[in-house]
């Protein structure tokens, strides 16, 4: 069986497993709470994960067998962006944070496992595309982690600076004003 | 030869799945970037609280007093006689678990702890322990547990995890009000010295100098008198406010942040513009110098006597009555508190509106009115002239303070003042504005920098409506009537929806308000350039401003 087509048919499998994984990251009471209802305004934080797998997972399921993807890598961890920013300021270790990615492998092996796919050659083959499609997935994802955690601790110098910008600027201490900040001349 | 590890021991040693363990048995992790350090004992001192003493939160010895256990089973004791509506709280929730999902900290963080419920039983299964029988018998059986040390800094951890929004309130079948158990939770705290600096510093101050950072009175006119200036700059008119002016009509009161810190500084140039237009007979005070009240993040006692400076300051000046600026929990405080505390105010009058006449019985016994009823007033009665076109760079939201929805059920008048300075403006959806509101996160003093990884997850919910916003309309600045949200808001904006900015009503007030002899604006208060004619004209109509939930199956539901 081909992966691309396995993947079309084994979506909504695939992604309950791989969401199952990510929920068990957050303590019961909460996971239900993340799991229950899918108002993106009262429970957004469970709106934003089950919508970000879903997006990654077609992407990735599009990237597969197209030679010229390279063009487009950004696209790929674009779809992850909204949910690594909720998980970059919650309380995970940045590997605990992203790890989730990798827990797509195991739940499209588990479910191929279950209907016996994956003991077809051309699908390990394609298997092996896909574990790379993932990995570059993971790649990015790091990246706009790292971007999220720096802008955290810009905020905190941003507030400091804003909280007493008049007061150092009637003192004449400001002496050099970056664009777009405040305090321009008005 | 090494032994080789065993691929499942490797695997089981690597887990990211949450504790399962009973929350009593689950003790409270103080970690960086979601606390505020304590209080230090220059602070406390300065206000006389009690045990002062400088610590570490993330010390294992916190230096308590010996007796620590005493003083606050004592201390509950003697609020459960004394607050009648705390005894019920404790009393009568049913654990049905309403309140669970509706507080924006247990959305941010998943931590179950932040569900109102448990939060309250913190509290209650110390209350059950020392005050009920079945507790006594039963202990854990029946929700009840010993007062130790892990209890404690869980309190602690927790009672600084909530912003008293209220918003849980609103969907408790039994209305129990959480911020009660949470500002009673604090209260007890501070019997032990265990406030955060961010809290008790800003006390001390306004305390000594009457605001929150300690401005005195000349900083406080230079500060004023530089927004004068750049208010020159931008209109061609000089205005000449005045300081502790004995006998003017009004004494205006607002939060200090308006004065230093931006953006809550082009909020008071928005009502020094206004308030010179309609030349009303009005006066600051550099002593009553704060609309805030860190008090009440502290202790009943201690916001009551912060409070009363704004009555002994009108009475010294002799003012008619008191006009506030837009602030949050200030209007809570004036709104639910001010007249028991420390009126009536029999000395002042029922505030009358000079310009239209109007008499603002809801204020008939604090006789103090929130500029956004004000403003709102003279709107209505149609005695400003405005130009909404040049908002016409601004798409507009609004976000409800949770003091000033829930406390007193401001929801009406901004919108309607919104609604008639802009042309762009677009409603979050139902299910976050009004009494639903989410709180910004960083209310009831805990807009600190050092917690601001707490912040932001508190401010995810907010945030979330307001990018749905942005997406769909373009929404590019986001009002509100709070000192503190404006702080907030702007840092919550940059980190989940950068593009949009934060603005008080007033200060987009004052870009539209068209002042007698002014030259012609270039730009808004802020110095960005305004809309060309032709931009301007190309707005065809005023955006309809609904709540997205209230259109039948809207796009809200989804």
């Amino acid at each position: 069986m081909d992966l691309k087509d396995f993947l079309a048919e084994k979506r909504s499998a695939v992604l309950e497993r791989w969401l199952d994984y990510v929920l068990q990251t957050y303590p019961a009471q909460t996971s239900k709470m993340l799991r229950s209802g899918q108002n993106r305004f009262t429970n957004p934080v469970g709106k934003i994960i089950s919508d970000s797998l879903g997006a990654v997972y077609d992407e990735v399921v599009r990237h597969l067998g197209h030679k010229g993807s390279e063009p487009e890598e950004d696209s790929l961890s674009g779809f992850l962006e909204n949910i690594i920013k909720v998980r970059a300021v919650q309380d995970f270790t940045a590997s605990g944070a992203l790890g989730f990615i990798f827990w797509l492998k195991k739940a499209v092996r588990e479910e191929a496992e279950k209907c016996g796919a994956c003991r077809e050659v051309p699908f390990c083959r394609q298997m092996m595309e896909f574990d790379s499609l993932v990995d570059r997935l993971a790649l990015g994802a790091f990246d706009f982690f790292m971007q999220c955690r720096e802008k955290i601790y810009e905020l905190k110098a941003a507030e400091v600076r804003d909280h007493t910008f008049r007061l150092l600027q009637q003192a004449n201490l400001i002496i050099e004003k970056k664009e777009g900040e405040h305090g321009e001349e008005h | 030869m090494a032994k080789e590890p065993i691929k499942e021991e490797l695997l089981q040693s690597i887990s990211y799945k949450a504790p399962k363990t009973f929350w009593m048995d689950t003790p409270a992790q103080i970690k960086p970037g979601m606390f505020c350090w304590g209080a230090k004992a220059k602070s406390l001192n300065v206000v006389g609280m009690p045990n002062a003493r400088d610590w570490n939160p993330l010390d294992e010895d916190w230096k308590l007093p010996e007796n620590w256990q005493e003083i606050l089973i004592e201390g509950l004791r003697e609020r459960l006689d004394k607050y009648r509506s705390l005894r019920l709280f404790l009393d009568i929730c049913v654990r049905c678990g309403a309140c669970a999902d509706k507080c924006h900290f247990y959305i941010g963080t998943g931590d179950p702890k932040n569900m109102p419920v448990v939060r309250g039983e913190l509290m209650r299964s110390i209350y059950r322990k020392y005050f009920t029988t079945p507790g006594k018998v039963f202990g854990k059986l029946a929700g009840a547990r010993e007062l130790d040390l892990q209890v404690l800094k869980e309190w602690w951890t927790y009672f600084f995890q909530c912003t008293e929004c209220r918003r849980c309130s609103v969907f408790c079948p039994y209305g129990i009000d959480h911020a009660e158990i949470t500002i009673a939770g604090r209260e007890l705290l501070n019997l032990l010295g265990l406030n955060i600096e961010w809290i008790q510093g800003p006390v001390s101050n306004c305390y000594m100098k009457g605001n929150h950072l300690g401005l005195e009175p000349q900083t406080i006119v230079s500060n004023v008198e530089f927004m004068v200036d750049d208010i020159e700059t931008l209109t061609g008119i000089r205005i000449n406010p005045t300081f502790n002016r004995k006998g003017a009509e009004i004494l205006f009161v607002t939060p200090s942040g308006d004065l230093f810190a931006d953006p809550g500084t082009y909020t008071c140039m928005g009502y020094l513009m206004l308030f010179h237009e309609l030349g009303l007979d009005y006066t600051w005070s550099t002593y009553a110098s704060e609309g805030g009240n860190f008090g009440f993040f502290t202790s009943n006692e201690m916001a009551k006597r912060l409070n009363s400076k704004i009555y002994a300051e009108a009475k010294r000046l002799g003012v008619k009555w008191i006009l506030g600026g837009e602030c949050g929990h200030m209007w809570r405080l004036v709104h639910q508190y001010m007249d028991t505390w420390n009126g009536p105010a029999g000395f002042l009058e029922v505030p009358k509106s000079p310009i239209t006449g109007t008499v603002f019985d809801n204020a008939k016994s604090t006789k103090m009115t929130h500029i956004i009823e004000f403003t709102a007033d003279l709107i209505k009665h149609g005695k400003l002239k405005l130009d909404p076109s040049r908002n016409d760079h601004l798409k507009v939201t609004f976000h409800d303070s949770c003091n000033t929805a829930r406390g007193m059920g401001v929801f009406e008048e901004p919108r309607h003042v919104l609604k008639n300075i802009c042309r762009n403006f677009y409603e979050m959806p139902r299910e976050t504005i009004k009494e639903q509101t989410f709180c910004c996160g960083s209310g009831s003093g805990l807009n600190a920098g050092e917690d601001m990884e707490l912040r932001l997850r508190g401010g995810l919910a907010r945030a979330n409506a307001v990018k749905y916003v942005h997406d769909k309309h373009g929404v590019n600045m986001l009002a509100n009537i709070c000192a503190i949200d404006r702080a907030s808001l702007t840092t919550s904006m940059n980190y989940w929806v950068p593009g949009v900015t934060v603005a008080g009503v007033h200060e987009l007030v004052a870009n539209a308000l068209v002042m007698t002899g002014e030259k012609k604006r270039e730009t808004d208060l802020r110095g960005e350039p305004l809309p060309a004619p032709e931009d301007q004209t190309s707005v065809s109509a005023r955006a309809v401003a609904q709540p997205e939930g209230e259109k039948a199956g809207g796009e809200a539901n989804v």
